[in-house]
């Protein structure tokens, strides 16, 4: 094991609160701002003296209907999380364990395609969307989240099974297990922090959509990220509920990273242990 | 309880053939060692049995019943074979625990939940895992993984076991106490056994008969004392033995006094029977490869039958290494070397002289072109 200084753990710790503090002020100025008066937080969301604390701001984000834009962006959040999952990782599981004729340049193809911009679809896709009836359909914004998805959680997790030795495969093969039993009874429960990890970011990823979403759904079926837009008014913007919006918006996505931090860093720091 | 047959198997991965032509009859109960070095097609050849490789060409059977045979079209899956493997990795599922582990094979053949129980805790039993059942793969020390592996196979009730070098993951110490333990449960347990391991001691202490392989081809199959007294062929001979049989370039001759190897800087007279056996194959006068283990050769204050000129020759000692028990002599005669494993008490020292006698009931002359012994 390497020998760490005490001088050096010192200076790395400083560092990384100093960095922790800078990435958060905004979030608690984010706070502040959400739960005092406009009046206080123009002169300075730091200055506490005299500070009055209230959760008007939220009562009136909530009475603005702003609850259903929440809503909204869990199903469509959630959907666009688990549709593409069971998918991918079918696919990568077939990418990994079997062979199939054009196997690699399918999964060249789909490396190539992680690379197509948003943007760059947005109009055939809108004239899709309204050849199929799919406008303004939360299933249609979910379906092009899952499209969106597909490419990289496939590679994500192939790479990661093809890091599960082949002896469990053989070893279920031998128990009794056929390659869909394999799947679900070993690979899944091995790879589940791999998943979990997807999960989260796609999660996240989805979550916080702003383009497809205005694009694709009219007001009445936005998501949170494009319902948090009805609190700009061009010569007034209301800060208060603007930044109790704000709170509301990422606190979802927040707590189901906090549920899953411990799945997601060993997915993300890999490893299988057995 | 089964006989396995591999009749003119064949792998080939591309072009590469990994297994060639391969005839083995293990027997309803026997405890059979694949052997041979990395690479040379062993565990290919245990992985045809075990169904996880589908042979090029020929047939396989478990018992009465062809699992493999490719003209014909037939492949049965590993599970439809009743084999239970044991892999190098153990290849425990780290998301169940010991009892989940060694009940899942049983829970696919919806065995009724009452016997699982009752035949995972006598598996358990057996193997001292009791009180590990609760814990995951990821508690326990090598040992233990390698235990619950061998109950994993074991519950199931197979026909055949396969084994894939199950003791090199663990430390010395514990592979020796491993080796006599499995023999043991083999012995109880009177399963038909395949056992693939590159390690010749494993091999020799565990085996009822032991299957030499190199690239591919199967050189000997055979008791370890067969393979280890009358090895078949120069490869079976050097790389059964540690340290490994002394091959020397020969030639055969012969004079009135009778047969002798000649080595140019000395020569060895043979007994009758050996010259009797090399006069019928007409190799008077032909090169061959000549082979002694190091354990027959003598120190001659140690040796009982020595004859100066017949089987004795004197040699330089060229590097002495005591191994407690005995001593490893490298040994010169001109330009030819050669390896000796002494008596401990011999006081042999290098740079010195020393008359070194060949047991010559003991050695082995193989064709110089085939490499296949004559004796």
């Amino acid at each position: 094991m390497v020998k760490v200084s005490m001088k050096y753990k010192v200076t790395i710790n400083i560092v990384a609160w100093m960095i922790g503090i800078l990435l958060l002020i905004p979030l608690f100025g984010l706070v502040m701002a959400s739960i005092r008066p406009f009046s206080e937080v123009v002169s300075g969301w730091w200055i506490l003296k005299n500070a009055h604390f209230t959760l008007e701001n939220y009562i009136d984000v909530l009475d603005r209907g702003f609850a259903r834009n929440i809503l909204n962006s869990i199903i469509i959040a959630g959907f666009a999380t688990i549709l593409p999952l069971l998918v991918s990782g079918m696919a990568a599981y077939g990418f990994t364990s079997f062979s199939f004729p054009v196997k690699t340049m399918l999964f060249l193809t789909l490396v190539a395609i992680q690379v197509v911009p948003q943007q760059a679809v947005i109009i055939p896709l809108l004239k899709l969307f309204r050849d199929l009836g799919l406008y303004n359909h939360m299933y249609g914004i979910i379906l092009v989240h899952s499209a969106f998805a597909l490419p990289w959680t496939i590679f994500f997790l192939r790479n990661f099974f093809m890091s599960i030795p082949k002896d469990y495969e053989e070893a279920a093969k031998i128990d009794g297990l056929g390659s869909v039993g394999i799947y679900f009874r070993i690979i899944l429960p091995i790879a589940l922090p791999a998943i979990i990890s997807v999960a989260v970011v796609q999660f996240i990823f989805a979550w916080q959509d702003l383009f497809f979403a205005i694009t694709l759904l009219r007001p009445e079926n936005w998501p949170a990220s494009a319902g948090i837009t009805k609190f700009v008014s061009r010569y007034n913007p209301n800060w208060g509920q603007l930044t109790a919006a704000g709170v509301l918006t990422i606190l979802v996505p927040l707590l189901v990273y906090v549920a899953l931090q411990k799945y997601y860093m060993k997915g993300v720091s890999g490893g299988i242990k057995g | 309880m089964a006989e396995v047959k591999l009749i003119n198997v064949w792998k080939k991965f591309g072009e590469v053939v990994a297994v060639q032509d391969m005839n083995l009859h293990i027997k309803d109960g026997e405890f059979m060692i694949l052997l041979g070095p990395s690479g040379c097609g062993k565990t290919t050849t245990l992985r045809m049995i075990a169904g996880l490789e589908e042979p090029t060409k020929g047939q396989i059977y478990v018992g009465d019943k062809l699992v493999a045979d490719p003209e014909k079209g037939v492949f049965v899956p590993p599970k439809d074979r009743d084999i239970a493997m044991v892999f190098q990795s153990y290849a425990l599922y780290p998301h169940m625990t010991v009892y989940d582990n060694i009940a899942f094979p049983l829970k696919l053949r919806k065995v009724p939940k009452q016997e699982i129980d009752k035949r995972v805790r006598e598996v358990a039993e057996m193997l001292g895992l009791t009180e590990l059942l609760k814990r995951k793969p990821r508690e326990l020390s090598g040992g233990q993984r390698q235990r619950v592996a061998l109950g994993r196979a074991i519950v199931r009730k197979p026909q055949v076991f396969l084994m894939d070098e199950p003791l090199s993951n663990l430390d010395a110490k514990l592979r020796v106490k491993m080796r006599a333990e499995l023999k043991k449960l083999q012995r109880q347990l009177g399963v038909t056994t395949i056992y693939v391991t590159h390690d010749q001691v494993e091999a020799m202490t565990m085996g009822d008969r032991i299957a030499v392989i190199n690239q591919g081809v199967l050189q000997q199959v055979g008791t370890p004392d067969e393979v280890y007294n009358k090895p078949a062929n120069v490869f079976v001979g050097g790389f059964i033995g540690s340290p490994a049989m002394n091959f020397l370039d020969a030639s055969i001759v012969e004079d009135e006094r009778g047969v002798w190897v000649d080595f140019g800087e000395f020569r060895l007279k043979l007994l009758e029977d050996q010259a009797e056996v090399l006069r019928e194959l007409n190799y008077i006068g032909k090169e061959v490869i000549f082979g002694i283990r190091p354990e027959d050769l003598y120190d001659a204050m140690f040796a009982q039958v020595k004859i100066p000129g017949e089987n004795m020759v004197r040699a330089v000692v060229d590097i002495v290494e005591n191994l407690g028990s005995e001593r490893i002599v490298h040994l010169r005669v001109g330009n030819i070397t050669f390896v000796g494993a002494f008596h401990a008490e011999s006081m042999v020292k290098e740079g010195q002289e020393v008359d070194v006698v060949f047991d010559m009931k003991k050695v082995h002359i193989f064709d110089k072109k085939t490499e296949k012994a004559i004796f």
